[in-house]
């Protein structure tokens, strides 16, 4: 037995401070950064190692379960005498298994850069690995997080990243319009969290989650606090009417949309309701609201995922429909099927991500229409996709299939019939446009650049293979993990699984015979060419435009004159008043001493006199 | 039976301090000879001496050994301060406790800023005389450092007069200074500020000896406690207020801060970085000791009238740095404002007493004033004695293009900046924010209103000079040349402000153990 020994704070400790120390080094040392490839090196070295810290504290959680939450915490801010805020870590089971949802994403993400984003000037592939550094600490700790404050800061850190990254072909215009569009959104949305976090702290004197802190809230509070914080989940998950900015951040490079608009920061917002879900469970209509919300934004993306000819813009919808299946789930009261999708989301939706990125580095494109026939080209790239698309699909034995079926049973226990529909309806509609989207992209008649494609290097298949293993398998760990973090799981053929598994192959079905069969043109469905004209003509995204020119067109040109006329009339008023007073005053700065002494005398006899006025 | 050495230990820091200003002249005495750099023509003559002293040959420079020795002293005194034990000296006139420690330590890093700072400028202006200045700047030291234990109005006095009467001395080091064309004005402004500084200086020490003489005869004791047995009378009405005024002078309370802008303009700016923070600091602490260690049960003599001081202080000066564009004059209004913001701590601590937390709050304001204060007159210094703008120097216009030209330098001036403005995760804003929590607490909710709504107007000033250094086009295109040990100054005292704003607490225990000392 050593003397060192690791406890499991230190353990998670080190994972976060790797990542950071990674950011450090690179940030730090223009001449390693400006290497590119060694810096990407050192970043992978130290993902590595948070991995491995990560299934560590995992591991350590698999076997005791049952023993309360590890927290270690410092002191950090004091104000009037008494401790206002600490900083520090929380190693339970679910932000063990986050940790290792993150930081093997992560790993597989940054080794997958390496082979994808080979063209790129060894500088600008330097800052991209800084970044990653960066975002992989903030994500950890806002994971790790033990109050609601140091997860707002990471909260505030991963959003930071996600807008340099999305960024980060800043040459190009419009991914520079999408980084400020996500940024602008999200920050709007994060008003919520701000605001949130006054109110728990006005409630509770604390930033806590703990059960008293609950207790101290009271309903009133709780339903506060519990709203303001859902704003900031729909703006950071991307739920109906903020998910507006996700398609456009797939401007960025196609692993930074694995990571951060697939896999993790996006799902930081499910993350926050499982956090502080004592909060949620106190504001009744909170949940209801966030069922809702969640099942119309799954139906809602999920159609309009049917109609997208951008590989990337499919994912992106469909990322938006899983994340309101997550927020659904929860809203039902039920904290463990919402967290479960969160994980194998995470999986198949990054192995998606990245198959994907495999197809368009083949091909150089992201359209449909400029794949087609890549199967015989890209056997393992392409068998990758299929099994994410197969997990996403829900066919049962796939990830997905396990923790959708646990979504819809919660629902359909809890007499949530309209969210229920809508789901099922979206579980369709996902298997439809996973197949269309297989069909078109590795079937099918060649497209333009198929000639020229062929396999990734092994830098990029080797995270591809092992994330389809995870997609393969991830369903069947579900027990052990709800076990780790103290939930009850066990899996069991239900109704509603039945209803989605077979709504699932009719999809795969009406998908293969539209676009793998061809045996009829969907097009020509009145049904369905309402829906596909609808989107076609863009009047989704055209009454957005209308909606968003009269609703924040009006009222900020509103809020604009008042501002400018009111506001600034009063401030220009006060300012020129200031300088007014600041000149005059001056003249009594004579420079002769006669005068100063003058004053002293004259402040002296003032003083005097004031405790004889009194 | 006297225990000379427990007394000896107790006093170590201003003793050690004595001892080191001594060796120091006399090292001045023996060294210079030894002292010169080689290449030079050999020893000087006792005429050449005198001849240098009265104008600096170019080219004629003594090395720095006077200042490094200086600086081990101080280092050592600081040690020391750590192995000094607490206690009351017999009589009871100095009590060498928590709260005189974390003061010791504090003014003592004050000293080694400017010391380190001040290396480049006594090299460029004044090397002959170097030997006086640190001593002058340690002598002044020692009178600091017994200030903050001091427990008896006699010492208290003398404690002042050592620290202030080195300071008029300093003020006017730069006598001989001339500008880039060969004109003597920043001398002639060197010796103004000494000169005005003095002669204000004088009337208030006269009204405080009066004010302190009259609490001696109503009290018969020099013991500041004796002072809580003292009737009320108009008598003591009198002499509170003639105590607060010769103090309001030292710490430039309006309306006795007329003095400052003329002083700072003119004084060499490494002084100006220590004494624009240490008396300051030094002296608002024996004015905190007198009011609440003596003069708490009357409270309604002095507090009105301190309290409207504050509001004036903290109004007059925001307002009277918003049209500076000299940036020593308008750092000198604004550190009157803050001297104001300051002030509030201490009703705080006389309101509350143990419950509250203004002395604590004050005490970091402190710490985070030294840091911000010092580093932005370390920036002055460092463009000024880059002198690549000679037509421009200390002007807000000598920093346009700042970041340009030198970005880490921009970055270590922005963080002070953004810390004396009170924005937040700087030192600063904790220390706003702890003393108007304080404050609030207490029940001076209005002034904390008042307070913040002044402090809006700093905020405009400094960042006008943040704006100058990253908006404005640099005139030089050079890169800002600097003696290591100044950077190394301004380095320290921006990552002080950067580290501590974003982990306060830090400090904060050993402000509040300090402050428990007082307070019981």
């Amino acid at each position: 037995m050593s003397a060192f020994t690791l406890t499991r704070v230190d353990a998670a400790l080190l994972c976060c401070a790797a990542p950071l120390l990674s950011f450090l080094i690179l940030g730090l040392t223009p001449a390693l950064r400006r290497t590119g490839r060694i810096a990407g090196y050192v970043s992978i070295a130290f993902a590595g190692l948070s991995t491995l810290y990560a299934a560590s504290l995992l591991q350590g959680r698999m076997f005791a379960a049952a023993s309360p939450p590890d927290i270690g915490q410092v002191g950090w801010l004091y104000a009037g005498g008494k401790l206002v805020a600490s900083m520090g870590v929380q190693v339970d089971g679910i932000s063990a298994s986050m940790l290792v949802v993150v930081t093997v994403v992560a790993l597989c993400v940054q080794v997958f850069s390496l082979g994808y984003l080979h063209d790129e000037p060894p500088a600008a592939l330097g800052r991209y690995y800084t970044w990653h550094s960066l975002f992989l600490f903030s994500m950890l700790g806002l994971v790790v997080a033990p109050n609601a404050l140091q997860l707002f800061l990471c909260w505030e850190l991963v959003g930071l990243a996600s807008y340099l990254l999305i960024g980060f072909y800043f040459k190009k215009p419009s991914a520079g319009q999408a980084a400020v569009k996500a940024f602008w959104v999200t920050k709007f949305a994060d008003i919520g969290l701000g605001a949130g976090l006054l109110v728990l702290y006005v409630f509770t004197g604390t930033f806590d989650w703990s059960p008293q802190a609950v207790q101290l809230l009271g309903a009133t509070g709780a339903a506060w606090t519990a709203g303001l914080f859902f704003l900031a989940v729909m703006g950071k998950s991307a739920q109906f009417p903020l998910h507006i900015w996700l398609p456009d951040a797939m401007e960025g490079p196609t692993p930074v949309s694995a990571l951060l608009h697939a896999a993790t920061m996006v799902a930081a917002g499910v993350y926050l309701i499982v956090r502080t879900y004592p909060i949620f469970q106190a504001a009744p209509g909170v949940l209801v609201f966030m069922t809702f919300l969640g099942a119309w934004t799954a139906l809602f993306a999920s159609i309009i995922a049917c109609s997208q000819n951008d590989i990337k813009k499919v994912l992106a919808y469909s990322t938006a429909a899983q994340l309101g299946y997550m927020v659904s789930a929860l809203g039902a009261g039920e904290l463990w099927p919402g967290y479960f999708h969160l994980v194998t989301h995470a999986a198949f939706k990054a192995l998606l991500f990245l198959g994907a990125g495999a197809l368009i580095h083949a091909v150089h494109s992201n359209n449909l229409q400029d794949m087609g026939g890549l199967w015989p080209k890209l056997k393992i790239s392409g068998t990758a996709f299929i099994i994410g698309a197969m997990a996403l699909a829900g066919v049962p034995g796939f990830a997905g299939f396990f923790s959708k079926d646990a979504i819809l049973d919660v629902l359909l226990e809890r007499h949530l019939f309209a969210p229920w529909i809508a789901l099922l309806a979206a579980a369709g509609l996902t298997a439809f446009y996973m197949t269309r989207v297989v069909m078109l992209a590795l079937f099918g008649k060649p497209g333009h650049h198929t000639e020229h494609a062929h396999e990734s290097p092994p830098s990029m298949l080797a995270p591809l293979v092992l994330l389809a293993i995870a997609a393969l398998t991830l369903g069947f760990a579900g027990t052990s993990l709800a076990t780790a973090a103290g939930h009850e799981y066990a899996f069991h053929l239900s109704t509603s699984g039945l209803i989605a598994s077979s709504l699932a192959l009719l999809g795969i079905g009406v998908g293969w015979l539209a676009y793998g069969k061809n045996a009829f043109v969907p097009g020509k469905i009145p049904a369905f060419a309402f829906v596909q004209g609808i989107v076609e003509s863009s009047a989704v995204d055209r009454s957005f435009a209308w909606s968003y020119r009269v609703v924040f067109q009006g009222v900020s040109g509103g809020v604009a004159w008042f501002d400018r006329y009111i506001i600034d009339g009063f401030m220009n008023f006060s300012a020129w008043l200031t300088q007014m007073a600041g000149e005059r005053l001056r003249a009594a700065q004579t420079g002769r001493v006669v005068d100063y002494l003058y004053a002293v005398v004259a402040g002296l006899l003032l003083l005097a006199a004031a405790g004889f006025w009194r | 039976m006297i225990d000379w050495m427990g007394s000896l230990q107790i006093l170590a820091v201003p003793l050690l301090l004595t001892v080191s200003m001594l060796v120091l002249v006399f090292a001045d005495l023996l060294l210079p000879a030894a002292a010169q750099p080689k290449g030079n023509q050999g020893p000087l003559s006792f005429r050449d001496l005198r001849k240098a002293q009265a104008e600096p040959v170019p080219g004629v420079q003594r090395a720095d050994i006077l200042g490094w020795i200086a600086l081990v002293q101080l280092a050592l005194c600081l040690a020391a301060s750590f192995v000094a034990p607490q206690g009351v000296l017999p009589g009871g006139s100095y009590v060498h406790d928590a709260m005189a420690v974390l003061m010791e330590r504090v003014l003592l890093v004050a000293g080694i800023l400017a010391i380190l700072g001040a290396f480049g400028h006594v090299r460029q202006s004044f090397a002959r005389r170097q030997g006086e200045f640190y001593a002058l700047l340690q002598c002044s030291l020692v009178g600091m450092t017994l200030l903050a234990g001091t427990r008896d109005l006699l010492l208290l006095v003398v404690a002042f007069e050592l620290m202030g009467i080195p300071l008029y001395v300093l003020a006017t080091f730069a006598k001989t200074d001339k500008n880039a064309a060969g004109d003597a004005t920043p001398g002639r402004k060197s010796a103004e500020a000494g000169m005005k500084f003095y002669l204000v200086g004088a009337l208030s020490s006269a009204i405080t000896l009066y004010g302190v003489s009259l609490l001696y005869g109503l009290s018969g004791s020099t013991h500041i406690a004796d002072l809580a047995r003292i009737p009320s009378s108009p008598l003591l009405q009198v002499a509170s207020a003639l105590v607060v005024a010769g103090f309001g002078f030292k710490l430039g309370l309006a309306p006795f801060q007329f003095w400052i802008p003329d002083t700072y303009e003119g004084a060499p700016t490494p002084v100006v970085s220590f004494f624009s923070v240490a008396p300051k600091i030094a002296g608002l602490l024996a004015l905190t000791q007198i009011l609440l260690g003596g003069l708490l049960g009357h409270l309604q003599l002095w507090l009105p009238g301190l309290v409207g001081m504050s509001v004036v202080t903290m109004t007059a000066g925001n307002l009277l740095a918003l049209p500076q564009l000299h940036l020593k004059r308008l750092l000198a209004n604004s550190g009157v404002a803050q001297m104001g913001t300051m002030l509030i701590g201490v009703f705080a601590a006389a309101t509350l007493g143990a419950k509250g937390h203004g002395l604590s709050a004050l005490l970091f304001y402190f710490i985070a004033y030294l840091a911000a204060n010092t580093g932005l007159f370390l920036v002055i210094e460092t463009l000024a004695h880059d002198g690549s703008e000679p037509s421009e120097r200390d002007l807000i216009a000598s920093l346009s293009g700042l970041n340009r030209r030198s970005p880490g330098l921009a970055l270590a001036a922005l963080v002070c900046l953004l810390s004396l403005a009170g924005i937040p995760f700087a030192v600063g804003f904790w220390a706003k924010l702890y003393v108007f929590l304080a404050a609030w607490e207490a029940g001076y909710a209005w002034l904390v209103l008042v307070a913040v709504g002044v402090s809006v107007i700093g905020l405009f000033y400094y960042l006008r000079v943040a704006r100058s250094m990253y908006l404005g086009e640099p005139r030089v295109t050079t890169p800002v040349r600097s003696p290591l040990t100044l950077s190394v100054a301004v380095t320290a005292c921006a990552l002080a402000t950067a580290g501590l704003g974003l982990y306060p607490s830090v400090i904060v225990e050993a402000t509040r153990t300090a402050a428990a000392a007082w307070l019981h």
